[in-house]
């Protein structure tokens, strides 16, 4: 007779078993019942019975065994087979009992495996789904952002932009970035310094070279004439493309030298995507398709134009050419405005910067050449400084439209304003913070986690994690209109939260954190150069009023009215700006965080103007850090 | 009566290891057929009672050469069995004073099966 696979059932077997791959198992309990010697009414009993209790294949096997040794015992007492059927009972309550009573009594292993491939299988199947889910929606750029900013850069008439006069001279002498064009070496001194490293200031005449550099400047006069007359137009005009085909030849030969058009791709990017191998095709495409791929090559060269001009007013006050001097500042200031023209953030930095490198030219003559400008040069020079407005009007648009291009690439679009977080958006975001991670200070190395499987692994849960389209929007449009709102906030009037407190508020959103926690520093970066401002046109009113009356003005009073329009305040406190006589000259300065008159003597202190804490006061004119 | 099947079959395994027809086979003959159950019963019966660890088995193989599940008590069904014979003499002795039993009654047949 043969045995029913029970307990000693094969340990491959109870494995299979309790993976319910009884299938991949050799021989199964009804073998064992079809090759018994019991009759088949006995053998439909006993597997109607096992059959309907749905247990593990090794437990229908003791079952089995158990019932066809019972059967038989039974017969061994000489039972008749329909007795013994007759006495077992019905089936169904059989198998009710069978089957409970075998479930609680099944081994701990077996519920723990069970359990925990439901748990797993359950699981798999639910990221499997997740994942299908986040794939399933994809991002719809509607609104052409990139368009926006041409057109608003471009939309002044022709004979108000400088861009088309500049533009020859950008090509013949290399003046975007990277065009491998003129360097200026002669008009700049290299110097050693202590720590080994070296600092490039711009040559004076008592340098050597100084011969050098006056030929420098000979050469590129019909640069130098073109920054001093088309720096009085309003606007610059420079487009400002996504898409590099867009350039006129004349404007990707002078903005992007290196750049062929050939080079260029169907899609618009350039050789390169913004983040080619660093996320898929698609995300990148959508990215470089967005404004962060628009180029700035000819922005920061406004700076270099700036220190010629500064250079250039070295030699015009040793050939005592005053006319040309005055020009060359008022040239430099034209450029800061031109350069801030466009409305975007870097932009308005360097026009800030600029117009800080006018500051500093005018400070240098009066200080070192007090007597070289004449009343109407002064008077000049004054009007000019305080007419300054900064203005930041339009500042952060382009960064708010910005974000809103990002989101529209990142999130999809329900036609109502909202949307989720995409697969594909979820790498662009990617690719911007690892772009913003790269672009702090110190070039942060970002997570292990943002290794491209692992964040393709994890990437759904930000459907839980992420704001939502429209929330996103909502903290986007909230967190501008803050920081416009800071930006007119008086720097003596307590603000509510402090900005690095409100940003990190603002980090759950993300991407929105990293954007703007540089935007904080934008307040400061203006309230230091309207300092400067200020102190530039007191100043100049300061000499004036000496060149009239043969002695410096005592105080403020002296001043305001005929020699000065507007009384310029202490951006720190909102009260009169501060001025002293020493050595022959004014001393112009704020009264710092201690709010203490130390008599203009500096804070001891290298940290930035508004950083610095210790006693002293925050002398703003002479700066003498040009 | 509820409960008293499991402890008619501890009663029965407190006098040694017994296989499934066994139990069957002596659980009628020695209550008389008031246990007499549907015999599929009686195998959840001890796969319960196994569970609860009142019950232990092992595969032997018998006089006729045929591999059988015997069944034994462990020490936790004789510990279970002596409460359950507490309750039910308790109750068995209720029930006489109630004047709802003559003599030793159905309780007879447990109680001497113990002996």
């Amino acid at each position: 007779m043969s045995q029913v696979r029970s307990a000693n059932i094969s340990f491959g077997d109870r494995i299979l078993d309790r993976m319910k791959l009884q299938f991949l198992a050799d021989g199964d309990w009804e073998t064992g019942l079809s090759d018994s010697s019991l009759p088949q009414e006995v053998q439909v009993v006993i597997r109607n019975v096992v059959s309907q209790t749905g247990l593990l294949r090794f437990e229908k096997a003791e079952i089995a065994q158990e019932l066809i040794n019972h059967f038989q015992d039974g017969r061994d007492r000489d039972r008749s087979w329909e007795s013994l059927v007759a006495d077992f009972g019905k089936i169904d309550v059989a198998v009710s009992l069978f089957r409970s009573s075998k479930l609680r009594n099944r081994p701990m292993s077996v519920k723990a495996f069970r359990g925990s491939f439901y748990v797993f299988g359950g699981g798999l199947l639910g990221y499997l789904l997740l994942q299908l889910f986040f794939h399933s929606a994809k991002p719809n750029p509607s609104v052409d952002y990139g368009a926006m900013l041409n057109a608003e850069v471009t939309s002044a008439p022709v004979e108000q932009q400088a861009w088309p006069h500049y533009r020859d001279l950008w090509i013949k002498y290399g003046l975007s970035e990277g065009a491998g064009g003129d360097s200026f070496d002669e008009l700049y001194v290299k110097e050693e310094g202590s720590d080994g490293g070296h600092t490039i200031t711009e040559i004076r005449s008592s340098d050597e070279g100084w011969d050098k550099a006056v030929a420098k400047l000979e050469s590129i006069k019909d640069l130098l004439d073109a920054w001093r007359k088309y720096s009085k137009l309003p606007h610059l005009g420079t487009p400002l493309h996504v898409d590099k085909r867009k350039y006129s030849d004349a404007d990707l030969k002078a903005l992007f030298p290196q750049l062929k058009r050939e080079d260029i791709r169907n899609n618009g990017l350039s050789e390169f995507g913004f983040a080619d191998g660093l996320i898929s095709n698609e995300a990148d495409e959508l990215l470089s398709g967005s404004t962060i791929s628009i180029l700035l090559p000819h922005v920061q060269q406004f700076r270099e134009a700036a220190r010629i001009l500064h250079v250039d007013t070295r030699l015009a006050i040793t050939q005592g050419d005053r006319k040309r001097a005055v020009d060359n500042i008022k040239a430099i200031h034209g450029l800061a405005r031109q350069a801030g023209d466009a409305p975007i953030f870097v932009c308005t930095l360097v026009g800030y910067a600029v117009h800080g490198i006018a500051f500093g030219v005018t400070e240098e003559v009066m200080v070192e050449h007090p007597d070289f400008f004449d009343e109407e040069h002064l008077f000049e020079l004054q009007q000019q400084a305080a007419n300054l407005e900064f203005s930041d009007s339009h500042s952060l648009s382009f960064e708010q439209n910005f974000a809103m291009d990002l989101i529209q690439r990142i999130y999809s679009d329900d036609g109502n304003g909202d949307g989720r977080i995409t697969a594909v958006g979820a790498e662009v975001q990617h690719a911007v913070t690892n772009f913003l991670y790269q672009m702090s200070p110190g070039g942060e190395e970002l997570p292990w986690y943002h290794d491209s499987y692992v964040r393709a692994a994890i990437a759904p849960v930000d459907l839980f994690l992420a704001p939502s389209r429209r929330e996103m929007v909502a903290m986007l449009e909230d967190t501008y209109e803050n920081l416009r709102e800071r930006m007119k906030h008086p720097m003596w009037e307590p603000e509510e939260t402090d900005w690095e407190e409100y940003v990190n508020t603002q980090e759950e959103s993300g991407l929105l954190g990293s954007l703007i926690v540089g935007l904080g520093h934008a307040k400061n970066a203006r309230e230091v150069k309207l300092a400067y401002r200020d102190a530039v046109a007191l100043a100049l009113a300061c000499h004036r009023y000496k060149k009239a009356n043969g002695k410096w003005p005592e105080s403020l009073d002296q001043l305001t009215g005929k020699w000065l329009t507007d009384t310029p305040i202490d951006r720190l406190n909102g009260k009169p700006l501060n001025f002293t006589i020493k050595d022959d000259a004014p001393v112009i300065y704020s009264l710092g965080h201690d709010g203490d008159d130390d008599g203009g003597v500096n804070t001891n202190s290298d940290a930035p103007w508004l950083d610095q804490n210790g006693d002293g006061d925050w002398v703003v004119w002479p700066q003498a850090d040009m | 009566m509820r409960g008293a099947g499991p402890t008619a079959v501890m009663q029965l395994l407190s006098s040694g290891e017994m296989y499934g027809y066994e139990i069957v086979e002596s659980l009628e003959k020695r209550s008389k057929g008031v246990f007499e159950l549907g015999q599929s019963t009686l195998y959840p019966m001890l796969y319960n009672l196994e569970s609860k660890g009142l019950v232990t088995s092992r595969e032997k193989k018998a006089e006729n050469g045929r591999k059988r599940r015997y069944y034994r008590l462990t020490t936790s069904g004789k510990k279970k069995l002596e409460t359950d014979r507490e309750q039910w003499t308790a109750i068995m002795q209720g029930m006489k004073a109630l004047g709802l039993t003559r003599g030793n009654g159905g309780s007879g047949s447990l109680a001497g099966a113990n002996t």
